[in-house]
């Protein structure tokens, strides 16, 4: 019974999200209207990149949220599905900040005719974002005892997080040309691209729930193979 | 405007996949720990 309600959510959530997938497209290149480039005034097609690029960085930024969350709530209580879940969300932070830093560079060429600036705060902070997520990957393959390993782990996840309020707010704090986030502002998205922007935003972080269910379960199922394994 | 739809279109398609696949991987994990299940219950009868 509960194997059937699983696979029934199974369904459900993987129709949801290649539907939604295909409206998001649908969204962002036929129901929004393309920007207008400030540099010369011709739409501006490149923009469309925006969509996801800001999708990406938020689901980064929740991913490492989590590992935050789930790292103290594991030196709290020393649970394994704690540890997983901060493992499991690092993973695919990580996924998510690589594609931020893929996205971006293309965006920016088309608007400063250059990949990358390291003049540029948001783009060294979100750089550097990357590196502590894949330094923390390494402690957590590194050799040593498994319990030690993840409290050090834990503690590496919550400094880590610290660096996420210093990327989204690094464009307000120093003089940069990476655009901030103007959402709501006057002069910012007109309604149509802002449906196609949330629209994004939700399937991106539906996206992340299904993945970090996924693999959450794949952990949770080797661990238990472990032990059965061993009791034969 | 053909080539970011096309990007985009390319990222999701291997990110669909990549769901696939670990779909595939849950159910031959829940698969292998089912026969070991099976294999415990004869052995104990």
């Amino acid at each position: 019974m509960i194997d059937l309600k699983r696979k029934t959510l199974d369904y459900l959530l993987y129709g949801l999200l290649f539907f939604g997938m295909l409206l998001s497209l649908f969204l962002i290149f036929e129901y929004a209207p393309p920007a207008v480039n400030p540099t010369n005034n011709q739409p501006w097609y490149e923009q469309k990149i925006f969509y996801f690029h800001v999708a990406s960085a938020w689901t980064g930024f929740l991913a490492f949220f989590i590992v935050a969350v789930a790292s103290v709530i594991f030196l709290r209580k020393e649970s394994r599905v704690a540890d997983l879940v901060a493992q499991v969300s690092a993973e695919i932070g990580i996924m998510f900040t690589t594609l931020t830093l893929i996205t971006g560079p293309l965006w920016a060429k088309s608007f400063w005719g250059k990949y990358w600036d390291w003049s540029e705060p948001r783009l060294v902070t979100a750089l550097i974002l990357w590196f502590l997520y894949i330094g923390y990957l390494i402690l957590r393959q590194s050799v040593g005892e498994d319990f030690r390993r993840a409290r050090f782990a834990a503690v590496f996840g919550i400094i880590a997080f610290l660096d996420v309020p210093i990327v989204f707010l690094s464009v307000r704090w120093y003089r940069a040309s990476h655009p901030p986030l103007l959402i709501f502002e006057p002069g910012g998205l007109d309604p149509s691209m802002k449906l196609a922007f949330f629209f994004t935003l939700f399937i991106f972080t539906l996206l992340y729930v299904v993945l970090l269910r996924n693999g959450l379960r794949i952990r949770l199922l080797k661990d238990e193979l472990n032990r059965m394994k061993e009791v034969i | 405007m053909r080539t970011v739809l096309v990007a985009y279109a390319i990222v999701w398609a291997v990110i669909f996949a990549y769901l696939v696949a670990q779909y595939m991987r849950i159910s031959k994990l829940e698969r292998e720990i089912q026969n070991i299940r099976d294999v415990l219950s004869r052995k104990e009868n």
